[in-house]
């Protein structure tokens, strides 16, 4: 008989360390319990995972930890419904299950000898992180970096300590903005698209990668447009309500494409084939 | 045979079209002693329409959300026990009285397809035809002949409105009449509850074996506006198990009853849709017969007046405290 | 000259009855009461549960290896006495039950082909799904072709036929007297299924009378069948899907009576779609999975309070591209067999020979 592996059963993690990123997001850093598990797992910038509070339920959330750290896997959480608040709830040292890793990744191979423009807004610097930190850790083989990371206000910026670490590096070019001007802010402000159009950045060998709510991706992408990056050049990650993350349970489809097996990273050019809107 | 009724109803229609935005009513269906739901928006589709004695279907179904879906006025073909349904919609302030344009015809009884279904002994039928008084049904190696009067729903033998809507914009008046022996209001639950409570239990329990919560019941009924913010497929927070089994469907009936008591115009949609064939419009006249005992209301019969489950009163004359404990 | 295995009708309850010693054995069964046909055990049959071979089921097949609800795994949350601090969380797997073999007889081609479906989504590719494998594998399925076809029956038309039966283990086909096997799989459990139960498969020469019967039969069941609609060519259909998907205003108006229920999804052969999740009492839990149906309104809300399909149409759109579009893609086939049950029991006559009709006339 096929032994067959059971995708639908979690593993148990402990919570080793929990941050306060912003008022409503913390990121947890969780740990397998399984030693031959954690040492042997991998994972790519950009996959996910599901986190389980048994007895609440489970929730989608992609790791952003850094691919080379292997002591732990981040992921962060805003507080949306009862299984985030539940994952809100927990302190250092509970017990959760996790799902991990599940769905593709950024074709980080093919950025290769491009510069590359990462575009995120609030949480959305989530699935940016991991891919930012591998790229940074491989900069020979990329060009410039620059990251336009836009939030509602300054306390809504995720990572800040990453941020300055980067900024002090100078690895890569960090421009952040917020919507509406504020008391010691010098630095934009505005909606992302329309810093995008005014910093007017290069379509010439440079990737666009945008992360963040759907309203912002559309807009934001409207602007890439018009500033002559081709659909191959956009990456973005979807999001859709998820059950199983295995492709079975149906409900993440968009078109023909299973947010989960097939995403959740997607070119605009496999996103433009789909008949069905993704926004 | 030139149908009277239909013609009167086509022209009503064509009197009212450029008044409204849309209208429903009944159309052929492909399937036998099935009718169709069918939007009709121009003077071209008017011919579309059909009445006869299978459209059981309650049309008032699809007033709460296409009310919110749609600018003008909408017109509703209905039977004068359908109207129930509107009345109490606008009486609970669901629906705005001036966005639906109730169009009602006299009813001389409709079939309930079930009974006809057990009457050729359960066998698909494949064609039926419809005259005056008879029906032809046809199954794959059998051909019956039926007289209608034998197979009208329940609901019609308690039926005193007829040819007397309780409310209406217009009301389009059929020759033939409902011609039936009168049946005692509740007759029917009184005789299942003689069975005993353990035997009810039973009947219950073999019944709800076969739900599969599919929720055709509360889609179907024009009361239950609610369908997309029910607490029974609510994950957050999770009020009610989403198992499919036998316990988990009765409870979801449950609260359907009590959502429904001193509501339900006993329509009958539930019962008609439900694919596993179970008695739901007991439950409900179950909870109406109490309804009417306590309150002596009736759903869906006064426009102007506020039902009983949605009022306050200091001291209820029917209810005793000391009974309650 | 050709040999011809048939069971002779006469000794049918003998040969299920022997076989049901061996195997559970589950066959279409009619409801006295109620007049509804569902798969059930054999051991149900009495005066009110009868057997009955001529109509289809009222649900289909696939809650046997894909039950409307199931345990995922359960789950207790431990506290050590020696370390208070930490609690600590037991999951119980669910064991391999040892199940018996199977046997479900009387099943159409069309639900065969369900099945095959089914093991399209849950037993191909990475992900297999063990929940289902472990009910599906050790399974015998004889089929009965149809003699007779029902009108809203179309499996004629997405590619099936009355007497396709696909994967089935063996094929019969009624001629009234005798079940005559015309599919046999060569596999060795079956040829010891037959050795076993040798005394209910007899063997006579092909006569000319029952050659021309069979023929006759098959050639009127196809001829029936495909009267109730036109052929649909999967690969029209899906450019068709594509070109039209963005018309909303067509796909508002096909789709203004339904009320998304999910009577059609639950009696679909091909619709798995399931939702998961958690209960918990006191210190002990489970998560489990059962059906949920893409036109309900709570299929894609997400947490934020956005829901990507909001109106009935879109949710409709959704269920019938599925069939008629996306699956085609990922597997090839139409998701679709034609056993017209949604067609049977949609509380408002939708009939989805005419939806895709008039997305074809578009």
């Amino acid at each position: 008989m096929e032994i067959v592996k059971n995708l639908l059963i979690p593993q148990i993690a402990t919570v080793k360390k929990i941050i306060n990123e912003t008022t409503n997001i913390i990121s947890l850093q969780i740990v397998l319990d399984d030693n031959e598990s954690l040492k042997n797992f991998k994972f790519e910038p950009g996959q996910f995972g599901q986190i389980s509070v048994f007895g609440v339920g489970e929730s989608t959330f992609v790791i952003n930890s850094s691919p080379l750290v292997k002591e732990y896997l981040q992921f962060s959480v805003m507080k949306t419904g009862v299984n985030t608040t539940a994952i809100h709830n927990l302190s250092e040292g509970e017990k959760v299950g996790l799902r991990a890793p599940l769905g593709n990744w950024f074709p980080y191979k093919d950025m290769e000898g491009r510069n590359i423009l990462f575009i995120a807004g609030g949480i959305g610097a989530a699935p940016l992180r991991p891919l930012i930190f591998y790229i940074i850790e491989n900069k020979n083989k990329y060009k410039n970096l620059t990251l336009l990371y836009a939030a509602r206000t300054p306390e809504d910026f995720c990572f800040q300590y990453d941020i300055n670490k980067w900024k002090n590096s100078g690895d890569i070019k960090v421009i952040q903005t917020i919507d509406n001007a504020c008391y010691g802010w010098q630095q934009e402000v505005g909606l992302c698209p329309d810093i995008l159009e005014k910093l007017k950045p290069s379509f010439e060998n440079t990737v666009a990668v945008v992360c963040g709510p759907p309203i912002m991706i559309k807009y934001t992408i409207e602007v890439l447009k018009k500033l002559k990056f081709s659909d191959e050049a956009i990456y973005t990650t979807l999001e859709r309500r998820m059950k199983c993350g295995i492709g079975k349970c149906g409900r993440c489809n968009i078109g023909e494409k299973f947010v989960c097996t097939d995403g959740p990273v997607f070119s605009l050019k496999e996103l433009n084939k789909i008949c069905e809107n993704f926004i | 045979m030139v149908n009277i009724l239909e013609n009167k109803l086509k022209e009503k229609i064509s009197s009212l079209i450029e008044e409204l935005e849309i209208i429903i009513g009944y159309s052929e269906s492909k399937a036998p002693l099935k009718i169709n739901p069918v939007f009709i928006k121009t003077k071209e589709e008017i011919d579309r329409l059909i009445f006869n004695n299978l459209c059981v279907n309650n049309l008032a179904t699809y007033s709460y959300y296409l009310s919110a879906d749609t600018k003008g006025k909408i017109g509703i073909i209905l039977k004068p026990c359908d109207v129930k349904s509107i009345i109490q919609l606008i009486s609970e302030e669901l629906l705005i009285k001036n966005k639906i344009k109730t169009i009602v015809i006299g009813c001389n009884g409709i079939i309930d397809y079930k009974k006809i279904n057990k009457a050729v002994n359960y066998q698909k039928i494949i064609s039926a035809k419809l005259d005056e008084n008879n029906i032809t049904v046809n199954t794959i190696d059998k051909s019956f002949n039926f007289k209608l009067k034998d197979f009208f729903a329940q609901k019609c033998y308690v039926c005193n409105i007829y040819d007397n809507p309780p409310y209406y914009d217009e009301f389009i008046e059929n020759d033939l009449k409902l011609n039936l022996e009168k049946k005692k209001e509740y007759e029917d639950i009184e005789e299942f509850e003689k069975s005993g409570l353990e035997k009810i239990y039973k009947f219950w329990e073999e019944e709800f074996n076969n739900c599969i919560r599919c929720y055709a019941c509360r889609n179907i009924c024009p009361l239950e506006v609610c369908r997309d913010k029910c607490i029974a497929q609510l994950d957050e927070p999770h009020w009610q198990s989403h198992k499919i089994n036998s316990s988990e469907g009765k409870f979801f009936q449950l609260i359907r009853i009590f959502h429904l008591a001193g509501r339900c115009t006993e329509c009958g949609e539930c019962e008609r849709v439900c694919p596993a064939n179970i008695e739901l419009l007991k439950l409900m006249k179950k909870v109406n017969q109490i309804i009417l005992k306590l309150f002596d209301y009736r759903p869906g019969l006064i426009l102007d007046m506020k039902p009983p489950l949605l009022t306050f009163k200091n001291v209820e004359q029917n209810i005793k405290d000391e009974e309650l404990i | 000259m050709e040999k011809l295995i048939y069971i002779k009708k006469e000794s049918l309850k003998n040969f299920l009855e022997k076989i049901s010693k061996d195997y559970d054995v589950y066959l279409p069964i009619q409801n006295k009461k109620n007049g509804i046909i569902n798969f059930d055990s054999i051991n149900i049959l009495n005066e009110n549960y009868i057997m009955n071979l001529k109509e289809k089921t009222r649900q289909s097949l696939k809650f046997l290896f894909f039950p409307p609800y199931e345990s995922l795994f359960e789950f207790e949350y431990k506290k050590d006495i020696k370390n208070p601090e930490v609690t600590e969380i037991a999951l119980s797997k669910p064991g391999n039950s040892n199940l018996r073999e199977k046997v479900i007889f009387g099943i159409k081609p069309c639900d065969v082909r369900g099945i095959d479906y089914l093991d399209l989504v849950f037993n191909s590719g990475n992900n297999k799904d063990p929940y289902y494998l472990n009910k599906r594998e050790n399974t015998i399925i004889i089929s009965i072709g149809c003699s007779i076809v029902y009108p809203d029956c179309f499996c004629t038309s997405i590619g099936g036929s009355p007497f396709n039966f696909g994967n089935a283990n063996i094929g019969l086909l009624d001629i009234g007297s005798d079940l005559i096997v015309t599919k046999l799989d060569e596999s060795e459990k079956i040829k010891k299924f037959i050795a076993d139960y040798k005394d209910f498969f007899e063997k006579k020469d092909m006569d000319d009378e029952t050659e021309n019967k069979i023929n006759e039969i098959v050639l009127q069941s196809n001829k029936t069948c495909s009267t109730n609609w036109k052929k649909i060519n999967p690969e029209n259909i899906t450019a068709k899907m594509e070109s039209t998907f963005k018309e909303d205003a067509l796909w508002q108006e096909i789709t203004k009576k339904c009320i998304s229920c999910a009577a059609c999804t639950y009696v679909c052969p091909t619709c798995v779609c399931f939702n998961i999740a958690d209960e918990q009492k006191d210190k002990k839990g489970e998560r489990y999975r059962c059906w949920d149906f893409c036109t309900n309104y709570y299929y894609t809300l997400e947490a934020s309070g956005h829901n990507p399909r909001e109106k009935i149409y879109q949710r409709y759109r959704n269920k019938i591209n599925c069939k008629y579009n996306y699956f085609i893609k990922r597997n090839k086939n139409l998701y679709c067999v034609g056993c017209g049950r949604c067609i049977d029991v949609c509380p408002v006559g939708m009939d989805i020979r005419e939806i895709v009709s008039s997305i074809i006339s578009f």
